[in-house]
């Protein structure tokens, strides 16, 4: 069971603000609040208890953030510019090695993941 | 919402750390600007300006565009050389 | 049937067990002549093809953890009857004879409206009796004679008291007993207005609805579920008080129309129930407006019990639309219990009995600096000290606090007795270093001194009081509870 927001199906009986930072990329649990203070929504509110008029406004709201695929595709962009650039931290994204002075004799593991020149695969 | 993380890492009274350069004589004479200041903020003034870096070692060529405005002048001078395997003879 | 299938049974034994008196190979080949098939009747037998029932799961399972899983799984249904022990009723006049404690039962109506509203309430061990009981104290005489005497005679402006005392001290069991000897005093013709858990106001879990003419915000939710409590549990109160004018409402796509001196309050509940879920209403103020009006001649009594929940913490879970938080006196029934409990809004005849809860703002200055408990501190943090909300509940007189203390040494033998006699709590002999040595030859000869159930009761009840100093809680602790 899952109730539609913003194309996505978050669980039925999670509070919205939960709800809402779990499900989309670029909302926090802060964010969330916002928007649903916004809307009118109580703190203790479940995604069942969403009526569709409230559904259709936490859209808009979310609708002018910039979140999900828009969001990665600037995350990504500001990483190609800081590479194209020529600065320090885009050779480190495009090594894959830690940005911020982080030692590399153990432990990069996490960087080595991340730290790319595309990020994220939008 | 927030402020930017830019905006954070400064108090704003204090206004961004610069250092006086030779700005006026090298956009007369379109001379490259030789400094030791790594740490000296590009200002938008700066674009299209030629830079000499020191990178401990010496001074490395760049020129300042759009887009690195608010890095810092030693963003763009390594220090380091990137870590490349040689294979020994043996 | 039956008849065709004995008969084949009948058959097919003879064949199987008479010998044949030639053993040749022919004999033996030879098939004894099967018996016509019979054809049975298929019919359809219902009880043959009905689906097992589905067992209705009674474990004794909950989600619940246990301590609030003791109230849930009715536990007080293999409690032992208390019939036999002939408990009297909490009546005002037991309770102005009192005197080391008298244990008593709620008599069965109080007892039914105490429960709608709320009054009996987890934690307080009721699982362990089988009807809600409660112990007449001194302080219960105390409180009887400052506070519920007074209920007719006063302005709810002029008797504000607030119950203060340590954690399980019996605030909330003296709330109860207090609503109990009202309903006794006063015959049923008292309103009861109590609000059981006042955190449920500010907690978030209602809806809120912004009503921009009296600038605060409706809690449907909360707002309903409350008077529906109210309703029920003064339904004889309600229906004798007519309204003092004219309204009319809408209701599930219904107009109303009620008149005034025709129709009563309890027709107003029972027909409004939208406390501004569909558009803003003015039906909890008109609620309130007709109770100011009827106070003339019924006592009402507002009990809030958890009140500092909502007093020390002023700001609420609830955020307006620019996320600024909502502060307790922007929603209504907020509003209302600080109009009241400030005395702005006035019942001639009644009372407000607030209590407080152990369990929060140990750190929290408002309510006790309002109740003089602690001195003003003009540094004192805004998180710790709203000012506000002490200068409202100081004004018109005060809140005057009530010190519920703790038991007395007779007062707990009588509850102790009481617990043993139950059952809750059992005496019997405890084993020591001294029984466990092996037995001389002459000890052994030598008469054993019988048990003195009495004397070991007075040990108990010794050690008892000098662990808890006569808090209830501690007491019902170390006694019987061992969770």
């Amino acid at each position: 069971m899952g109730v539609h927001v913003f194309g996505k199906s978050i669980k039925h009986n999670s509070l919205v603000r939960i709800g809402l930072a779990k499900a989309i990329f670029g909302i926090g649990y802060q964010t969330a609040e916002r928007i649903c203070a916004k809307v009118g929504i109580y703190p203790q509110m479940r995604m069942n208890q969403l009526s569709e008029p409230q559904i259709m406004d936490l859209n808009k709201e979310i609708s002018d953030l910039l979140v999900e695929g828009h969001l990665k595709q600037k995350i990504n962009n500001d990483i190609r510019m800081k590479r194209d650039i020529g600065s320090y931290s885009g050779f480190r994204h495009a090594q894959g090695l830690p940005v911020r002075g982080q030692g590399t004799r153990n432990n990069a593991a996490t960087a080595g993941k991340l730290n790319k020149l595309e990020r994220f695969r939008v | 919402m927030r402020p930017a993380l830019t905006v954070l890492k400064r108090s704003v009274w204090k206004g961004p750390h610069v250092v006086p350069l030779p700005i006026a004589e090298a956009i007369k004479n379109g001379t490259p600007i030789r400094t030791n200041a790594r740490s000296c903020t590009i200002l938008p003034q700066f674009v299209g300006l030629k830079f000499q870096i020191h990178n401990g070692k010496e001074y490395v060529e760049v020129e300042v565009t759009d887009n690195m405005v608010g890095s810092k002048l030693g963003e763009f001078a390594a220090t380091r050389k990137k870590f490349m395997y040689k294979y020994t003879k043996n | 049937m039956l008849k065709v299938s004995s008969n084949v049974l009948k058959r097919t034994y003879l064949s199987g067990t008479v010998r044949s008196f030639s053993i040749t190979s022919t004999v033996l080949a030879k098939k004894p002549a099967a018996s016509k098939p019979v054809k049975k009747k298929v019919t359809f037998d219902p009880k043959k093809f009905q689906q097992p029932q589905q067992k209705v799961k009674k474990s004794g399972m909950t989600h619940l953890e246990f301590h609030d899983a003791v109230k849930e799984m009715n536990f007080d249904k293999l409690a032992m009857d208390l019939t036999p022990f002939e408990l009297s009723e909490l009546t005002s006049a037991v309770v102005s004879n009192e005197s080391g404690g008298q244990v008593t039962a709620f008599s069965s109506e109080s007892a039914a409206i105490l429960k709608t509203l709320g009054s009996f309430k987890k934690y307080q061990h009721h699982e362990l009796f089988s009807k809600p009981v409660s112990m007449v104290t001194h302080n219960t005489a105390l409180l009887n004679e400052q506070f519920v005497e007074k209920l007719a005679d006063a302005s709810s402006r002029t008797n504000r008291v607030c119950l203060v005392g340590e954690r399980g001290a019996g605030k909330s069991t003296l709330l109860a007993q207090a609503q109990a000897l009202a309903l006794d005093k006063y015959e049923g013709d008292v309103i009861l207005l109590h609000i059981d858990a006042a955190e449920n106001i500010t907690d978030g879990s209602s809806d809120y609805i912004y009503n921009s003419k009296n600038k605060t915000y409706h809690q449907p939710m909360f707002t309903k579920r409350w008077i529906y409590k109210l309703r029920n549990s003064n339904e004889a109160v309600f229906k004798k008080l007519k309204l003092s004018r004219d309204i009319s409402f809408q209701n599930k796509r219904v107009d109303h129309q009620l008149k005034k001196d025709e129709n009563t309050l309890y027709d107003f509940l029972q027909l409004n129930v939208d406390f501004g879920k569909f558009q803003p209403t003015h039906a909890f103020s008109f609620f309130i407006e007709e109770l100011v009006h009827h106070s003339k001649s019924v006592p009402v009594l507002l009990s809030v019990d958890n009140a500092n929940a909502v007093l020390d913490f002023p700001v609420t879970k609830y955020r307006h639309h620019d996320f600024t938080p909502v502060h307790l006196n922007e929603l209504e029934i907020g509003d209302f219990l600080l109009k009241v409990a400030g005395g702005e809004i006035s019942f001639e005849k009644g009372g407000v009995l607030l209590s407080k809860t152990g369990l929060v703002g140990d750190h929290q200055k408002t309510l006790s600096t309002a109740l003089g408990l602690v001195e003003y501190d003009p540094y004192a943090k805004k998180q710790f000290f709203d000012l506000d909300i002490a200068n409202t509940l100081l004004a018109h007189g005060g809140v005057k606090p009530f010190t519920v203390s703790n038991l007395t040494k007779d007062e707990t033998r009588t509850l102790l007795n009481f617990w043993r006699e139950s059952g809750v709590v059992y005496v019997k002999d405890y084993v020591t270093k001294e029984s466990l040595k092996p037995e001389t030859e002459a000890e052994k000869k030598a008469p054993k001194p019988e048990f003195d159930s009495e004397a070991q009761f007075e040990n108990l009840v010794n050690s008892y009081y000098t662990v808890s100093t006569g808090n209830p809680h501690y007491l019902l602790k170390a006694s019987a509870i061992s969770y």
